[in-house]
């Protein structure tokens, strides 16, 4: 369990340097924890199953001190007497939020929509909490997750792939087969008046000679039972079981390394022409709300991807490709294992 | 000992992608599945509502049956020591910014 002493604060300021006032935040620190987490496995500091208890500490401003944040700090404590790991945050954190009460401040009135702000994160130290807890009939005791790390070369996978869209330095390698994204483009075609989408299960592999993990996806397994529109997909607990029955089958202990879904434009741009389509922001890098109310539920891993086909028209499909960076959702890169030339498909693929 | 009205259970609760898990050694001998679940659900970190706020509804699948327990089921007919329940949401994307 992640421990929190301080009370955090945001203050927005509009364009002209005015102060919007103080509002307290609650912050969600488990993506944060995950990320320190996972990066101390990466390299190699703990082990896959390594759950001690993580702790946030504030990394104030160098000019003015508390209460002013330039970041925070995750420490993951070391098993007994072990070393402690620690990896740290900016602001950057907070920014979900920030956009969240300029909305507000757009509804009230005390920003223009489209105007530019600025803000800043405070904390405040607090008492420990005196307000009895909740009596619970049930006592959950946190169970070990073993992360099922494979050996793996990287190097090896990275000379049998090709890149896809923006890498950044520090995100973990995801392999994808090519058949993989065919299958997905595929799916989204057969069906171009409803989203479809998928599970991406795989392998997660360990090159202790690279000090890095990286996933290998094996299969896109089609949400079986999920309900969908022209602009939305449900998965049910249904879905969920289906993949968990496919999975058994299959017999190759594979895990959920994360889900693909299709935003169909001929829907969310029905007036606008392929040129518009191409470079539509909504078939660019996006990933709506829901998805990331999603992938945060499901796919909370630091290693947990998603990728979304953008179903220009029935012959012409882009990929945009998801991932926890430094405990947010980013647009990132990915490899293609037996890649073909284009990455656009045009024309019935089978 | 266990109490008279508690029965010892080691089981085993997990999120659908397996990234929470939780061990629950005692059930109130009374309880049902829609009980653990709404209990669970903020002890394991579990969202509880989508983006637009609504509640979320989860299903526990029995693995060892590969059936979703209804929740008005009671836990100690339903389960036996050592079984694996996965909490399992419906759950939305949708391509609305």
């Amino acid at each position: 369990m992640t421990e929190i002493t301080y009370q955090y604060a945001m203050e927005l300021t509009d364009a002209r340097g005015a102060s919007l006032g103080l509002a307290p935040l609650q912050v969600d620190f488990e993506p944060a924890g995950e990320s320190a987490r996972f990066d101390a496995i990466r390299h190699g500091e703990f082990s896959p199953g390594h759950r001690a208890p993580l702790a946030v500490e504030p990394l104030w401003v160098e000019q003015t001190g508390p209460p002013h944040l330039q970041g925070f700090r995750v420490r993951v404590a070391g098993l007994g007497s072990g070393e402690a790991s620690y990896s740290d945050f900016t602001t950057v954190y907070f920014a979900d939020q920030a956009r969240q009460e300029s909305y507000r401040l757009v509804d009230q009135g005390r920003l223009t929509a489209g105007e530019r702000y600025t803000y800043r994160v405070t904390a405040f130290p607090t008492e420990p909490a005196t307000t009895p807890e909740t009596v619970r009939r049930f006592q959950a005791q946190d169970a070990p997750r073993d992360l099922a790390l494979r050996r793996g070369t990287l190097g090896d996978f990275l000379r049998r792939a090709e890149p896809r869209q923006t890498h950044t330095e520090g995100d973990m390698p995801v392999f994808l087969p090519q058949h993989v994204l065919d299958e997905a483009v595929a799916q989204a075609q057969a069906s171009p008046e409803h989203e479809t989408g998928g599970i991406l299960v795989g392998h997660l592999r360990q090159d202790p000679g690279a000090s890095e993990v990286f996933a290998e996806v094996t299969a896109h397994i089609p949400a079986v039972g999920a309900e969908a529109g022209p602009t939305s997909l449900r998965f049910t607990a249904d879905t969920w079981t289906h993949v968990r029955s496919v999975l058994k089958l299959r017999g190759r202990e594979e895990c959920f390394l994360g889900w693909s879904h299709a935003h169909l434009m001929e829907v969310l741009c029905a007036k606008c022409p392929m040129e518009s389509r191409r470079v539509c922001p909504l078939a660019v890098g996006f990933f709506s709300p829901s998805d990331r109310a999603l992938h945060r539920t499901v796919f909370p891993g630091a290693h947990q991807f998603a990728l979304v086909v953008n179903l220009l028209d029935r012959d012409h499909a882009t990929y945009s490709f998801f991932g926890w960076r430094k405990g947010r959702l980013e647009t990132r890169g990915f490899h293609v294992l037996g890649a073909r030339k284009e990455v656009e498909i045009h024309g019935d693929p089978s | 000992m266990a109490n008279a009205a508690t029965l010892e259970m080691q089981l085993h609760i997990s999120d659908v992608s397996g990234q929470k898990s939780a061990y629950v050694e005692k059930i109130p001998a009374d309880s049902t599945v829609a009980e653990l679940v709404q209990d669970l659900l903020p002890q394991m970190h579990l969202s509880d509502n989508d983006s637009t706020g609504r509640p979320l509804v989860y299903q526990a699948l029995l693995e060892r049956e590969g059936r979703h327990l209804h929740g008005s089921e009671k836990l100690a007919e339903a389960v036996e020591v050592g079984d694996h329940l996965v909490l399992q949401p419906n759950i939305d994307a949708a391509a609305r910014p």
